[in-house]
């Protein structure tokens, strides 16, 4: 991986504007790389902790991927990406990724005594594999931004390249939650702007980085053929150009799938 | 072989214009005797190039190596494994087969992806030959492909041949997959009949156009598309294969509005409206097959997925469209 500095053009230029989307600059030999090969190459995922998650996902969430997780509140969502931001950690000895995790928070909804309890549960399970991880460690790692308005999350999201820069480890970036900002503003249009500006800036990061995305999003009401229809918050193309969205529900089960009509539970007995 | 590609390979017929060729078959001038037998003065008015040409192009063409003809004959046909599709397909009168330009649409999370996936698997299965998978969401998962193939019931060798056959490849932007698609055609023409790609898979091409937005790169995505066009063209001349991946809302408000949907359903046009796909009116006519993947529609939307999806043809350049099929999505892929 190389630790260049990532160009950005600032957005706030009319002529970066004009230039982007850029072509990056990765090799362009197209006959290069099967499925096979990829399938051979290491490991690049990230355990959500949750078994039949897992196995479905062959070994958690991988890197380069935009991850959603969706559901009301009180269903686990900011506990998974609490889970997340450790288990990113895991020493590699342990088969992990040995990575460190960035948490921005919109809505406040970060426990440090949560990740606490979470990170000592996971040193004991790890305890006999590799002693030398250390909760106190883990919580070293996590790295926390606060955003309250979505000025400063475009702001975060956009001097992420920076942040990578000094910490070039971070595999996980979390954005909890991504709805919340997003949804103050009152123009359906700006709101669009703003999302795909976002969608952009994270794809590009990912473009020289090794890292996952995971954001949380909450369900909203439609009116769809004379009827009102739970669907997720975000609009249409935004479900388009994540990768996964893992559906909450009350009942602890997890579901996954673009829309809730085509979604799949994900069972524990897999 | 077809004629027009016959021409292509001679000098004098390279400097001739796509409208130029069709203007042959417009006159019943389809086959390589017909074109030895059609009078020279009446090629030279149709197409408005001098008697010296046209002379030169018909020795240009009779030296042309006859080994060529097994390259591709103009009825091989792939299939698509997939039974009920190729059905359909004959119906409409567009079998999958060389040069076959298709569009995928459909919502999110109905299965275009998996429909890809299956395609790549059945045509290296079938055909033995590799395929590129040009992904633009870096969501290639090659544990999905395991998985299909597992369910398949394929044993450990054959899993990993077929794995090999098929190549991915990472682009980000359209101005990457048009650098992709052009080193591509350098590579045919390099290479010549050692290139055994016949097959471009590309997942999502709406997701690749995402970032241009806004009047301001409204131009931008214009060219870009329009190049995109050319390319896929070019390529499908030579007898490359596509299927595109696109994504398609209800009603037309994906331009304007990040719909949280508290306040849009306020008319009743959006209950009539149909499944749009992206990218605009120009792009429509560029796949010479359009197919989308739709939901059974049902009054109960607790209901869950049972797998089941209708294949509508939405426009066809060889035959009719409006019909479908019936599809079933499964851990194997669909069929």
């Amino acid at each position: 991986m190389t630790h260049q500095l990532v160009r950005v053009c600032e957005p706030s230029q009319p002529e970066a504007i004009e230039r982007r989307p850029s072509v990056s600059h990765e090799n362009l030999e197209i006959f290069y790389k099967s499925c096979w090969d990829i399938s051979q190459s290491g490991t690049n995922k990230i355990l959500t902790g949750n078994k039949a998650l897992d196995t479905h996902f062959g070994g958690g969430i991988s890197l380069g991927h935009l991850v959603e997780l969706i559901g009301n509140s009180g269903t686990g969502k900011t506990q998974m990406c609490l889970q997340l931001c450790l288990n990113v950690q895991i020493p590699k000895a342990a088969g992990g990724l040995e990575g460190s995790a960035l948490f921005i928070d919109t809505n406040q909804d970060f426990h440090p005594d949560r990740l606490k309890e979470l990170a000592l549960k996971l040193e004991r399970q790890y305890a006999h594999k590799v002693p030398e991880f250390k909760a106190h460690k883990m919580l070293q790692k996590v790295y926390y931004v606060k955003c309250h308005k979505l000025h400063q999350l475009m702001a975060t999201v956009l001097s992420c390249h920076r942040h990578l820069a000094n910490h070039p480890d971070i595999k996980l970036i979390v954005i909890d939650s991504l709805a919340f900002t997003l949804r103050m503003l009152e123009d359906g249009a700006q709101r669009y702007e703003m999302l795909l500006e976002l969608h952009e800036s994270m794809r590009r990061l990912q473009r020289h980085h090794e890292l996952a995305w995971v954001f949380t999003n909450v369900l909203t009401h439609r009116y769809v053929r004379k009827k009102f229809q739970v669907e997720p918050a975000l609009g249409d193309l935004h479900s388009h150009l994540i990768n996964e969205r893992i559906w909450f529900a009350s009942s602890s089960e997890l579901h996954l799938g673009k829309s809730w009509r085509t979604s799949r539970l994900i069972k524990e007995s897999e | 072989m077809d004629l027009k590609l016959m021409i292509l390979q001679t000098c004098t017929g390279k400097m001739l214009s796509e409208y130029q060729l069709n203007l042959l078959r417009k006159n019943n001038i389809g086959s390589l005797i017909d074109f030895y037998d059609a009078d020279e003065t009446k090629l030279h008015e149709l197409w408005a190039i001098n008697i010296q040409s046209v002379r030169e192009l018909k020795k240009e063409l009779s030296l042309l190596p006859k080994c060529c003809a097994n390259a591709g004959t103009p009825d091989l046909k792939y299939e698509t494994g997939i039974e009920n599709l190729d059905k359909l397909l004959n119906s409409v009168e567009q079998p999958f087969g060389p040069g076959r330009v298709w569009e995928l649409c459909g919502q999110p999370g109905v299965g275009k992806t998996q429909l890809l996936y299956t395609l790549a698997i059945n045509f290296t299965w079938k055909h033995n030959q590799p395929v590129l998978f040009i992904d633009t969401k870096r969501e290639f998962s090659c544990k999905r492909i395991q998985d299909m193939l597992r369910d398949k019931e394929t044993d450990a060798e054959a899993c990993e041949r077929t794995m090999k056959r098929i190549q991915v490849v990472q682009a980000a932007t359209v101005a990457d997959i048009n650098g992709l698609l052009k080193s591509f055609d350098q590579h045919l023409t390099e290479t010549r009949t050692s290139m055994q790609t016949k097959l471009v898979l590309i997942d999502s091409l709406a997701a690749s156009f995402a970032y241009h937005r806004g009047r301001r790169m409204l131009d931008a995505r214009n060219s870009a598309l329009t190049d995109l066009a050319c390319r896929i063209r070019k390529l499908a001349l030579r007898g490359v294969a596509f299927v595109i991946g696109n994504v398609s809302f209800f009603g037309n408000d994906k331009d304007v509005c990040g719909d949280d949907g508290e306040k849009d359903g306020d008319d009743e046009e959006i209950t009539r409206q149909q499944l749009e796909p992206m990218l605009g009116a120009y792009w429509s006519s560029v796949a010479t097959l359009r197919l989308s993947v739709e939901l059974p529609e049902t009054e109960d939307f607790t209901l869950q997925d049972d797998g089941l999806r209708y294949m509508y043809v939405i426009s066809n350049t060889y035959g009719p469209d409006g019909e479908h099929c019936l599809l079933r999505i499964t851990d194997a892929g669909v069929v």
